[in-house]
């Protein structure tokens, strides 16, 4: 009953009373749970796929090469993979394949012994 | 924890790609149209060498847009083509660019030419050829 009396001021007042009694290490540890739960909160609204990255370990650390989300460097590298396998497969086909020239050959009036010499 | 994932992530890239410099395909895997197309080398097609694969399956992606005749042609001298050596190959094939490049009526001349050659060898090696021994 004596709950219905409560108003959003004096809930602040009581928490804040409360908080006055912690000591320092229970204040200490509940800052940085707070700030460790604003952190999730605002990667999870700003790119959600970035959030789902990074709890799946997916997004680097903080330095250098690897600040770089690990996503992003594994899709370079197989884009880099897949690149150069296609390059090297065209210019193995272009070498390999005289395709153009035999069909003309040997579809021509003289059969192919006539031209050996 | 990082590199980890990055070398997973390279190794699952590499494994798919492995399949695609696997070239060389069986007769079997041909499709029904390179099959068609390239039948006379079905007996040693699992023989051939990948380059002259990749080629033959070129030869057959430009099969069905052939005249019947020009068809016909290919599959009559398919097998001759596949048996030659690489040398020979490539000598008729600059030939055969140095012929093209040539003016119509020195063109004619030249397979003319080439025509009474061919006959002649052919007539010659009738004539050396072994009587078959009868039954």
């Amino acid at each position: 009953m004596r709950n219905k009396n409560l108003t959003t001021d004096s809930i602040r007042k009581l928490l804040n009373q409360s908080a006055h009694q912690l000591d320092d290490a229970t204040l200490d540890s509940l800052r940085q749970a707070r700030m460790r739960a604003l952190e999730r909160q605002r990667l999870a609204e700003e790119a959600p796929v970035l959030a789902w990255l990074s709890s799946h370990g997916l997004k680097g650390g903080s330095h250098g090469f690897w600040s770089m989300p690990r996503a992003v460097l594994a899709l370079t590298l197989t884009a880099s993979l897949i690149g150069g396998i296609a390059y090297f497969q065209a210019a193995n086909e272009h070498a390999y394949d005289h395709s153009d020239i035999d069909i003309a050959i040997l579809t021509d009036d003289l059969p192919v012994d006539a031209y050996i010499d | 924890m990082q590199f980890n994932h990055l070398c997973k992530y390279a190794a699952a890239a590499v494994a798919l790609l492995i399949p695609l410099l696997a070239h060389a395909a069986t007769w079997a895997e041909l499709t029904p149209q390179q099959q068609q197309a390239l039948a006379p080398l079905s007996g040693e097609w699992n023989k051939l060498s990948e380059k002259q694969q990749t080629n033959f399956l070129g030869i057959a992606k430009r099969y069905p847009k052939l005249t019947p005749l020009q068809q016909e042609r290919v599959h009559d001298r398919l097998v001759r083509w596949s048996k030659l050596t690489p040398e020979q190959r490539d000598h008729i094939r600059e030939k055969y660019r140095t012929y093209r490049k040539l003016p119509p009526e020195k063109r004619e001349a030249m397979k003319q030419h080439l025509r009474q050659r061919h006959a002649m060898r052919e007539q010659a090696a009738s004539a050396v050829a072994p009587a078959q021994p009868k039954p």
